[in-house]
Parts: structure tokens; C-alpha cells; sequence
């Protein structure tokens, strides 16, 4: 309990962080889901795109699939946001055309640019079977 | 406990101890690596030619070719050698005045947009523009073919093939959507799709060969990269490549002054846009606003029929319609920049004096947009300016070689 009021503080200085302390999962925001966060590569240098990878689950550890699930980055220092937009992956979609599903709780989006040195907040929503919440972690980009 | 320990450490916003310039942490020796210059540009993918040394030697060719004006204007005439490809004026003087400063193309293509406003994604998308400016080259694309064919056809031949007919071309058209009466676009859509083929194909072709050229225009490393190379190979002393001064100028850039911020890479720039709410003497400036919207439906780019690339991650993710790109423009190249004033997109700043005369107190509000917020008045000191200044002298790469400069004999309209 303490180890998590303690990361907790952390995610409030927005500068402790890096991506090797996203391995465990993290609580949202109110404490609906846990979420899991990864870039792809691990430390994408400043202005290389990237992918962004949230695994969203349960606080009984199941997985939530096919939730509607927007990944985001902001620079709250500098009141901006991204110079990209990036693109969700679809997940699994049927040949038939029909909806596409994310049956493992993994949503992805590629086209993350941190353009500028500092700390970034990646952000991920979530509209879910608990209803909606959000995680957000903390990138420093060098 | 001792994990407890780290945490809490971890979470202390106690700021680091000061150390003394040329005292360089961990994070400041990898700044100091990633700023050391490289001989070799990133590959560009739009432009199967761009390795060529035939079509450099063609761009070159090209590049100083005033045949390709009307006005017998070279892309040499505002890209000087002997000033480091730019013109030493405060706007580019062609066949009449730009809206803008001409930068250097020194180090360019490390970018992954082109002009100030970053509208178009490639050295040779870029090249095709100042051509057919009117107040630039004012050449047309049907000239230029009809020029290669007279003057570069057998270097032309032996890179990309035969050159498609001309027969029956007219001397100039070019297509002008937003002048549709004149001259030129009445002539151009008089061709046949064929005939706009051809000439929009031996068009392109050329400007990758130019691009290929440029992509050799690589400043030449200064004292600050033996002192980089030093210092990150673990000698403190960095091989005592620069005076006391000059460090505590680096130093300034890193630290206190955070130039570092958006002069960063080999090249000392971001490659992207920010704004410095500089007076716009000319009136309003959309910048990299227009320049974004431009390049996504621009023929010419990387998704167009005329590149190269299977993939093109720049264009499909950007999103011109991010607010802090009003009004922004491209951060320059510091490499050779006492060499390359004026300054700024609008080249209202006559030298290094002035840039720091800026910095130091930041004037004027911005017409639009609000400034970079990383930016702070840097209230500088008469000492912090002097080293500062020593500081960007050894970024000096040397003069421009006779590699790059014209070849002999001189092509002349």
C-alpha cells in the first residue's frame, strides 16, 4: 500500500519516472482498471516516431477487451500536445468486415512524436465494462 | 527498505548539485555526444538517386546552372558558396523580393521538412519550388526540360534513361492553379497528360538530381567536435580543443540558457517548429500552419506519384492542425552560423549581437499564438554573451570546398 501511495507521488512530480518504472501496473486514475504502458522502442529519441502500447485490465487481473481505449501525449510544461496525430492499430477484424475486437486487453497506436527534450504524459482513456477512467505516465524525452 | 530508499530518492525534487562548466553529468556527456557532427546524412527514401555520385555530379551541374531561370538566376544566385549557401540579405533577392530570409542548405538534409514552414517533405520536393517561383527563379518546368535537353542530356540519359520527346513543346508552361488565365498555365493545360508527363517527369528527375548534389552540402566538423569527441571518450580536459571561455559558453547552451532544448542533434537543430514571436515587419506569418496543410496535398510529396518511397510515416501521421504551429517556423542549423547572418526566418536579426540581444530580453508580444513557453528571458550577462558567442565560433565547419562549388566550365544561359 505504501510502495503504491509512494509511485503515486511520484506520477505527481512528473519527473521520477522513466519507462522501466512502467513495468508493474499502475491503478487509474479511480482505481477501475490497472494498466500496463510501453513504447516501442523503448526510448524513442527525440523527434522518431513510435508506437504506443496500453494493456488494460481488471483490478482482479482479467483483461479488458474491446473497450474503447485513446492513447495521447501532452507536454504540460509547455501547454502542448503532439505535432502528430497518432493512429490506433485496429486490433483483430473479422474477413466479414465487421467490428474489430482486442481480445488481449493490448491496445496500440502508432505516430507518437516527442518533438522536444522534457517531461511528456502519455495519457490512455478508457471507456470500459467499470466505466470509464484514465492512467497517464510520465516520459522524460532526452 | 533499501528499495523504499530509492523510491523516496527517486521522488526528491531537490535540484542536482551545480557543477562547473566543463564538469559534464551523465546526461550532459550523451547531450554532448548526440550534438557531435556526422559526415553522413540519414538515407532519403523519395529519391532512389540520392547515393548517385553520377546524379550528384549532375545536381551539381544543375544547381549552377542559370538556364533553368528565365532570368539566368542559379539556385546559386541566393544559395552563395562564399557565404554558405545563403545571401547575407535580410530577404531572398531573385527575380523579385521573397517573403522570407533564404537559410542555408548546409546541413539540411538531416530534416524531414524543407523551407521555414516545413511544406514540403523532401530535398527535392524543395528544389522544385525556388524554380518556379516568380520571385525566385521565375523558370517554368517545361524550360527546364527543354534545358536539360540542350545542355545535361547525356548525363541525364545515363541515370534515369532516355528523355521522353519535347518535340512540339512550347518554351514555357507550368501549371499555376492559382493564376489560372496566365500565360503559362493557358500553355500547360494546352499538353496532352502525356506531354505533362514527360515534362513533369524530366522535371523531378532533375531536381532529385540537385537534391543529390545538396545532399553532399555537409558542413565540415569544428573545434567543438574534437572537444565532444574527447570529452565523451572520457578525457575531462576534452583534448583541450577549446579555451575556458568557449566551455563556459557550452556550458550556458546546456544548462542555464537550455538552447540545447531545440538546437539539438548533429546538426543543432530539432528539425521542427516553434514560435520565437519575433516583430513580423512584413505583417502576419502563418508559418509552419500553411507550410502543414500544404505539404499533405502537395503532388510532389512523399506519397505522390513522382516518390520513390513505399512508406511515408512523416505525412501520414502529422497533424497540421496543431495550435503551437501557428506561427512557427523551423529552428535553424547552428553549424557555420557566424557565418550565415543574418537571422531568423525574416532575417530581422543583422547579427549574432542581435539574436542574443533577443534572447536576453525577449520584446514585443507575439502577433498570434503565444511565444514557446521554454522560453524565458535569459537577462545575459556581458560575460555570458562573450562566451556564448566563442561557443558558436567552433561550430565553424571551415570554408565551403571546391567539391561543392561550381563545376568548371560554368553552364551559362
Amino acid at each position: 500500500m505504501l510502495f503504491t501511495v509512494l509511485l503515486l507521488a511520484c506520477t505527481g512530480s512528473g519527473e521520477a519516472e522513466s519507462p522501466e518504472a512502467w513495468g508493474a501496473r499502475r491503478p487509474s486514475q479511480q482505481v477501475r482498471y490497472e494498466v500496463e504502458m510501453a513504447l516501442e522502442p523503448a526510448e524513442p529519441a527525440l523527434g522518431e516516431l513510435a508506437m504506443a502500447r496500453a494493456t488494460v485490465y481488471l483490478r482482479t487481473g482479467e483483461r479488458v477487451s474491446n473497450a474503447n481505449v485513446t492513447l495521447d501525449a501532452r507536454m504540460p510544461q509547455h501547454e502542448h500536445g503532439m505535432e502528430t496525430r497518432p493512429i490506433p492499430r485496429p486490433g483483430v477484424c473479422p474477413p466479414d468486415g465487421g467490428r474489430c475486437l482486442f481480445t488481449d486487453g493490448i491496445y496500440e497506436a502508432d505516430g507518437f512524436k516527442f518533438h522536444m527534450a522534457g517531461a511528456w504524459t502519455l495519457n490512455v482513456d478508457i471507456d470500459g465494462p467499470n466505466g470509464r477512467d484514465n492512467a497517464s505516465f510520465i516520459y522524460v524525452a532526452k | 527498505m533499501v528499495a523504499l530508499a530509492l523510491l523516496l530518492g527517486a521522488c526528491s525534487s531537490a535540484p542536482p548539485p551545480e557543477r562547473a562548466p566543463g564538469d559534464w553529468s551523465s546526461d550532459e556527456l550523451r547531450q554532448l555526444s548526440q550534438l557531435q557532427h556526422q559526415a553522413t546524412p540519414p538515407p532519403s527514401p523519395t529519391n532512389r538517386v540520392a547515393e548517385d555520385p553520377a546524379a550528384q555530379a549532375l545536381g551539381r551541374a544543375l544547381f549552377y546552372d542559370g538556364g533553368l531561370s528565365s532570368l539566368g538566376l542559379s539556385c546559386a544566385h541566393c544559395h552563395d558558396p562564399d557565404k554558405h549557401f545563403t545571401d547575407g540579405l535580410v530577404l531572398g533577392e531573385g527575380a523579385g523580393t521573397t517573403a522570407r530570409h533564404t537559410p542555408t542548405i548546409e546541413g539540411s538534409q538531416w530534416g524531414n521538412w524543407f523551407f521555414w514552414d516545413g511544406r514540403a517533405d523532401s530535398l527535392w520536393m524543395q528544389a522544385t519550388g525556388p524554380v518556379e517561383h516568380p520571385h525566385e527563379m521565375a523558370g517554368d518546368r517545361t524550360s527546364v526540360a527543354h534545358r536539360v535537353a540542350a545542355e545535361h542530356r547525356a548525363p541525364y540519359e545515363a541515370i534515369f534513361g532516355v528523355l521522353p520527346s519535347l518535340d512540339g513543346l512550347p518554351a514555357h508552361a507550368r501549371p499555376t492553379p492559382d493564376a489560372p488565365e496566365s500565360a503559362e498555365n493557358q500553355a500547360w493545360e494546352g499538353l496532352s497528360s502525356e506531354q505533362q508527363l514527360a515534362v513533369n517527369t524530366v522535371f523531378v528527375n532533375s531536381m532529385k538530381a540537385v537534391a543529390a548534389f545538396e545532399r553532399t552540402l555537409v558542413p565540415g566538423p569544428g573545434r567543438f567536435d574534437a572537444y565532444a569527441a574527447a570529452v565523451v571518450s572520457g578525457d575531462a580536459a576534452g583534448g583541450g580543443h577549446l579555451t575556458a571561455q568557449e566551455i563556459e559558453g557550452l556550458s550556458f547552451f546546456l544548462r542555464d540558457g537550455a538552447c540545447v532544448s531545440c538546437h539539438h542533434g548533429p546538426m543543432f537543430t530539432d528539425r521542427s517548429f516553434h514560435v520565437l514571436g519575433l516583430l513580423e515587419p512584413s505583417g502576419y506569418d502563418q508559418g509552419r500552419t500553411l507550410g502543414a496543410a500544404q505539404v499533405l496535398k502537395h503532388p510532389l510529396n512523399c506519397g505522390g506519384d513522382f516518390s520513390d518511397a513505399e512508406d511515408c510515416p512523416e505525412l501520414r501521421y502529422l497533424d497540421s492542425t496543431f495550435p503551437d504551429f501557428q506561427a512557427a517556423f523551423k529552428t535553424p542549423t547552428l553549424r557555420n552560423v557566424v557565418h550565415t547572418a543574418p537571422y531568423m526566418h525574416n532575417g530581422t536579426l543583422a547579427d549574432l549581437d542581435a539574436v542574443l540581444d533577443f534572447y536576453s530580453t525577449l520584446p514585443a508580444t507575439p502577433m498570434a499564438n503565444h511565444r514557446e513557453l521554454t522560453l524565458q528571458p535569459l537577462t545575459l550577462t556581458t560575460e555570458d554573451r562573450a562566451a556564448l558567442v566563442a561557443f558558436l565560433h567552433t561550430l565553424d565547419g571551415g570554408p565551403v570546398p571546391a567539391s561543392q562549388r561550381a563545376p568548371v566550365p560554368t553552364k551559362v544561359p
